[in-house]
């Protein structure tokens, strides 16, 4: 496994790590993955998340690009005009473009938590390059299932009024926190644009899998606005299946502070990508060449 | 600036080279910088790379660099299994560093661990011409106590009953897994600011002063900052003091004033005569350092 500096985008002023894989362990035609920054953590992510997340995919045999979007970490902002372009919609272009150019390919997976799965999101539904997506903890929207399962449901479960007492005692000797007690628990409201819409996500959504892009959403228990795996269906409508993938993880927080939750996304990532785009598809592959020359 | 992996190739190390600018840039001017290390290098790397800026705009190069297994070096953090291999890392960042501006010394810039580590490094090193700390974790076992007490406040609010690894060969605090042996070393390593012959400046909270005597060797800045280490809800807040930063910037300038005045920047160091040379101001010195009983730092 090497890991490389590469700095790209106007006067190279983007920065990012790409971790490759030593070459006898490399997939053959698998995209390459691009993680992109979660709120204003730099491109090691919340906890090393992106750090770990890449070099357990560089085992499996795929590429990673981790970069910091302009602004942030050590990429310098952009000073051009944006004209109401999503930053990281150009950011991540540039660097779509740089390993376009450099390592011969032109299908990409691009990988975000919260805010990075919202700019993952835009990303997607902008770029043709697009193949496949992981947002973990991104767009979602309350629903009445969230309604009895969260807000009612939490109420049957005295770890719930354990946890509000001690948040309180914990807060008289601690006079600078959040009035919230709750406030732990990322909401989504806080990272996102305030006008999403619910159908327009839906209709892009679609567009995606007719695109034949594959997908795979993530949930926490700490995201506060997703309660169950279920809530998936509700707000979209949409069945997941083979392409789109969703999983919930009922134990972990929000930004996978746990080292046993973080691992455990980690490889649930990492085993998503070898089913989409590893071995078992490049096996398939050359099948397909060799069926053809005989 | 720029990025770049450095070091032994099996143990590459990730640094970030700020290039001097200005008329001062050609003095043999250059700062390591030592993160914290676990969650408060997550915290406070956008405060270090303004700080690093700052200082390359006032004719200073500046290295930041990631210890091994902490951010964007090769390796993980259980791997580290003593505070030997982060001096060494410093080490390596410092001979790098003197390499690439072609300078024979510099200063360190530690901040929280990191200043446990650069003195550590300074006592021991001939290529240190000066130290900053900035409020620097000088009792490790307080301050992994602090951490100890947040990661046990983490686990308990947490929706579930988790149990996290802590054992004899390794423990999990607040996001990191550290190896024991590492563990035991950094709560039996002193902290001796009175063993460090180069000058000393030293930022800490007001509410610490004391906790630093009179010596000609240092001098002491208290931070009108309050402690938000210890608080579980900043835990993921970005750490950014831009005042101090500017402050410690100009005291930086000004220590390698007095160093290039004594002819002790391009020079293989003398630690006897550097002492006092790069504090002198001719003033009456500000309340000096050296911490006595051991502070409630963490």
């Amino acid at each position: 496994m090497q890991e490389t500096v590469i700095q790209f985008g106007p006067n190279d002023g983007l920065l990012g790590i790409l971790t490759t894989p030593a070459e006898f362990e490399r997939v053959a035609n698998a995209p390459i993955a691009v993680v992109i920054n979660a709120g204003i953590v730099h491109r090691v992510g919340p906890f090393g998340l992106h750090v770990k997340m890449a070099r357990q995919l560089a085992e499996a045999g795929i590429s990673t690009l981790r970069l910091d979007l302009s602004g942030l970490g050590d990429s310098l902002p952009r000073t051009e005009k944006l004209g109401g372009q999503n930053r990281a919609v150009l950011d991540v272009a540039d660097a779509l473009n740089f390993l376009q150019a450099n390592y011969d390919t032109d299908r990409f997976v691009v990988i975000g938590l919260c805010s990075g799965a919202y700019n993952a999101h835009q990303v997607a539904v902008n770029d043709d390059r697009i193949v496949g997506a992981v947002f973990m903890d991104g767009i979602v929207f309350r629903t009445m299932g969230y309604f009895w399962r969260h807000t009612v449901g939490r109420l049957f479960k005295p770890r719930t009024y354990r946890n509000a007492i001690k948040r309180r005692m914990l807060d008289r000797n601690q006079p600078w926190i959040a009035e919230d007690a709750g406030a732990e628990l990322a909401e989504s409201e806080f990272f996102f644009a305030d006008d999403i819409q619910r159908s327009e996500i839906t209709n892009q959504l679609n567009d995606l899998i007719q695109r034949d892009v594959s997908m795979l959403f993530l949930y926490t228990a700490g995201y506060d606005d997703i309660c169950g795996r279920s809530q998936f269906r509700e707000m979209y409508g949409i069945s997941p299946d083979d392409q789109v993938q969703v999983e919930y993880f009922p134990k972990s927080e929000h930004t996978f502070r746990i080292v046993e939750n973080r691992n455990a996304a980690c490889s649930r990532v990492a085993t998503w990508y070898q089913a989409q785009f590893g071995r078992l598809e490049s096996n398939q592959a050359s099948q397909h060449e060799l069926e053809e020359l005989v | 600036m720029t990025p770049t992996f450095f070091g032994e190739p099996h143990q590459q190390l990730f640094g970030a080279l700020h290039q001097a600018r200005g008329c001062k840039s050609a003095a043999n001017r250059t700062v390591v910088i030592c993160p914290p290390i676990g969650q408060e290098y997550i915290r406070t790397h956008w405060c270090l790379r303004l700080l690093a800026r700052q200082l390359a705009r006032k004719g200073i190069n500046v290295l930041r660099l990631d210890y091994r297994g902490i951010g964007d070096s090769a390796g993980v953090n259980e791997e580290t299994t003593s505070i030997t291999h982060w001096y060494q890392d410093v080490h390596t960042a410092i001979d790098y560093a003197c390499e690439q501006t072609n300078c024979r010394n510099v200063m360190l810039v530690g901040l929280r661990y990191g200043g446990a580590i650069a003195s550590a490094v300074a006592a021991e090193s001939s290529k240190i011409n000066s130290l900053i700390l900035w409020e620097p974790v000088l009792d490790a076992g307080q301050y992994l106590k602090s951490l100890r007490t947040m990661h046990k406040q983490m686990i308990d609010l947490w929706v579930s009953n988790f149990k996290t690894p802590n054992n004899s060969d390794q423990e999990e605090i607040l996001g990191s897994t550290f190896d024991r042996n590492l563990l035991v070393e950094m709560e039996s390593a002193a902290v001796d600011l009175d063993a460090i012959d180069q000058p000393q400046f030293i930022v800490d909270l007001f509410e610490h002063r004391n906790a630093y005597t009179v010596n000609e060797m240092q001098r002491f800045m208290p931070s009108e900052d309050e402690d938000s280490w210890t608080n579980l809800q900043l835990l993921e807040t970005s750490w950014l003091r831009a005042s101090t930063a500017r402050q410690i910037t100009l005291m930086a300038d000004e220590m390698f004033s007095r160093l290039q005045e004594f002819e002790q920047l391009g020079a293989h160091l003398n630690p006897v005569t550097s002492s006092a040379s790069a504090l002198s101001t001719g003033d009456a010195p500000i309340a000096t350092a050296t911490p006595t009983a051991s502070p409630a730092v963490s």
